[in-house]
């Protein structure tokens, strides 16, 4: 079971791709409690590029692809913007204290301690962002 | 999403419900800023009761931050309260839980406030 949306690369678009996502969900009766995972990573990663990534190339698009393979949920996002791995990024220190804890940075790194795994490629002169989770089990 | 703000002889009261995402991240913090500063002139502590919050992204953690480092400014008790799972693990997973202060239920938290 797979599935690509294809959006303009612009931030109102997120609300199109996390309808496609939910409908997704729902199609394939997947575990309303790991929706929120993927709707998390979806807007962290989604916002990190069109706000970034591909701010300096108007008119380029994102493609969303999602595909469930024996309960494991696969979610990759494609941009085609200058090469950026967001994995190479400086962590925060989630130790911080209040004081000290930085503002920003907090979003990939919410992406990784969420997903099992979350991978970067540079493919075709695209971006792609590999992130996998084992849904839980319905009970 | 929206919120709601009350004002309580002893406290007050912020209560998030719905979706916060990036899109509405930045009004909520407006209203967030606006009720902390009226809170720190009448020194008021102030609760934030996330009952009805369903989603909380990185766009969202921020403005727990910001309040939080406010209230502390200000000298005002900043509380998490009735977080919802989904919201549970993203503030656990960030940390946050270990530099704001998050209790279980509204009770819990009002009974840290008024000490009984």
């Amino acid at each position: 079971m797979t599935h690509s949306t294809i959006v303009p690369a612009t931030a109102p678009e997120l609300e199109t791709l996390r309808k496609s996502l939910g409908d997704f969900w729902l199609e394939n009766h997947l575990p309303p409690g790991d929706l929120m995972t993927f709707e998390l990573a979806l807007e962290e990663i989604f916002i990190n590029v069109v706000s970034y990534g591909v701010a300096q190339t108007p008119g380029t698009v994102v493609e969303m692809r999602l595909s469930l393979n024996d309960h494991v949920m696969s979610l990759v996002h494609i941009d085609q913007g200058f090469p950026f791995n967001p994995l190479e990024k400086e962590l925060p220190d989630v130790n911080a204290a209040l004081e000290d804890r930085p503002i920003g940075g907090l979003g990939i790194f919410l992406v990784e301690e969420l997903m099992d795994t979350v991978s970067y490629q540079r493919h075709d002169n695209k971006n792609e962002l590999h992130m996998s989770k084992r849904l839980s089990k319905p009970d | 999403m929206n919120a709601s703000i009350e004002i309580l002889p002893n406290m007050t009261c912020i209560r998030p419900a719905g979706r916060l995402d990036f899109e509405a991240a930045a009004t909520f913090q407006t209203q967030v800023d606006q009720a902390i500063a009226e809170s720190v002139k009448r020194s008021a502590p102030v609760v934030m009761d996330c009952n009805g919050l369903e989603y909380v992204s990185s766009a969202g953690l921020r403005v727990f931050l910001v309040a939080a480092r406010s209230a502390k400014a200000g000298s005002v008790a900043f509380i998490v309260c009735s977080l919802t799972p989904s919201v549970k693990e993203v503030f656990d997973v960030s940390g946050f839980g270990r530099i704001i202060d998050v209790q279980a239920d509204f009770a819990t938290a009002t009974a840290k406030i008024t000490g009984a």
